[in-house]
């Protein structure tokens, strides 16, 4: 099997190659932003020109086509160069700083740092760890994807037994002391 | 006596005698320097040490120099956060920096728990939280110039920028902020450069 491979970059040449032909050929147009096309003569226009024409040619040259530089859109781009002064000025001003957040509490459980609005992210995590190793037990107990039983689930930690209110529900073994934020009912 | 010589050529050519420290290269004490050529004038700040004060002087507070070199972040969107904890305590930096959704931020964090647990076990630090941000700032690092691919067959230089972070962690409590200046004291500063003037090239 022949597999032909391409180089990823256009040698520069071609790539001269393909854009001089492009602009032969008219088909950039708005390459030099209606400036000045390479070689088009210029033309210089001070005030009213007397053009000296025949009496027939009088009305006929007063009427021409619109030249190249009045039927092209100009485009904005910067006039001078903004100095470091400048930019520093735009860079520094106050708006743009960082602001210093003033909602940043303590956890009064672990003591960690969080924001006044948000859960504690050690909290969170410990939390998030737990219930995932009730869900692995869970799945264990299951035997199978879609196998949920349509109960309520009770988990229980060591030394625990299920009382006369977890008749009917799902009871999950946990093989490790009740954490302390797990209150049970 | 050729033989004797070779022997003892031989003898201090011994390979265990080199490899007795464990090490592959056993020659220490020749300094190999290949990828830290430079040491960096940041750090090099840590090692100045200053004549023993006299029984009479105010106690100078410690200074610790810390810097980490070619952080893959812009140094102009790092110095945002370097201004952010300028002249801040080093807990008060360090809550910032854990709520800031910024990437350095994570950087700069790093670097100040490290210099903060250098205080406390080389630069004779009493309380970790007694320090305060006296300088952080950033640099440029080096910039490598890749090709960027658009459409058409074109292609632009983008550059891969990369920065370095310095600070300087000084013990006490943070130097409390200076009161903006009033239009009284410009005023008062003015008359007096008015005052200041003299005449020159008189009598």
């Amino acid at each position: 099997v022949l597999v032909l491979l391409r180089s990823p970059l256009p040698r520069l040449g071609v790539l001269l190659q393909r854009c001089w032909g492009r602009l032969e050929r008219g088909l950039w147009p708005g390459v030099f932003g209606g400036q000045s096309p390479p070689w088009g003569p210029a033309v210089a226009v001070q005030g009213p020109v007397l053009v000296p024409q025949g009496i027939n040619g009088a009305g006929e040259s007063s009427a021409e086509p619109p030249s190249l530089l009045e039927s092209v859109v100009w485009m904005a781009a910067p006039k001078q160069r903004r100095t470091i002064e400048v930019n520093r000025c735009r860079r520094r001003h106050p708006t743009k700083l960082i602001e210093v957040k003033r909602n940043i509490d303590v956890c009064p459980e672990c003591g960690n740092l969080k924001q006044k609005h948000v859960l504690c992210g050690y909290c969170y995590a410990k939390v998030k760890e737990e219930t995932r190793l009730i869900r692995v037990e869970i799945y264990k107990k299951k035997g199978g994807p879609f196998n949920a039983p349509a109960v309520e689930t009770v988990v229980l930690y060591e030394g625990e037994k299920p009382t006369e209110k977890d008749e009917g529900k799902q009871i999950i073994e946990r093989a490790r002391k009740r954490p302390s934020w797990f209150v049970q009912n | 006596s050729g033989a004797a010589w070779a022997r003892g050529l031989l003898s201090w050519a011994r390979p265990e005698r080199w490899l007795a420290s464990g090490s592959f290269f056993p020659l220490s004490c020749i300094h190999t320097s290949t990828s830290l050529q430079k040491i960096g004038k940041w750090e090099k700040k840590n090692r100045i040490v200053y004549p023993p004060q006299l029984p009479g002087e105010p106690r100078r507070p410690a200074e610790i120099y810390h810097c980490r070199r070619e952080i893959k972040y812009s140094k102009d969107k790092m110095w945002y956060l370097a201004k952010l904890i300028k002249g801040m305590s080093i807990d008060q930096a360090l809550a910032q920096l854990e709520f800031s959704d910024k990437k350095g931020a994570k950087v700069i964090k790093e670097v100040l728990l490290e210099a903060q647990e250098m205080a406390v076990r080389n630069h004779n630090v009493e309380f970790k939280s007694n320090l305060h941000i006296a300088e952080s700032q950033t640099g440029r690092g080096r910039y490598v110039k890749r090709l960027r691919c658009h459409g058409k067959g074109m292609f632009g230089m983008m550059k891969i920028s990369r920065c370095h972070y310095f600070v300087k962690l000084v013990e006490g409590p943070p130097p409390p902020p200076e009161p903006p200046k009033t239009g009284f004291e410009q005023a008062k500063e003015y008359v007096q450069q008015l005052r200041n003037r003299t005449l020159v090239h008189t009598l």
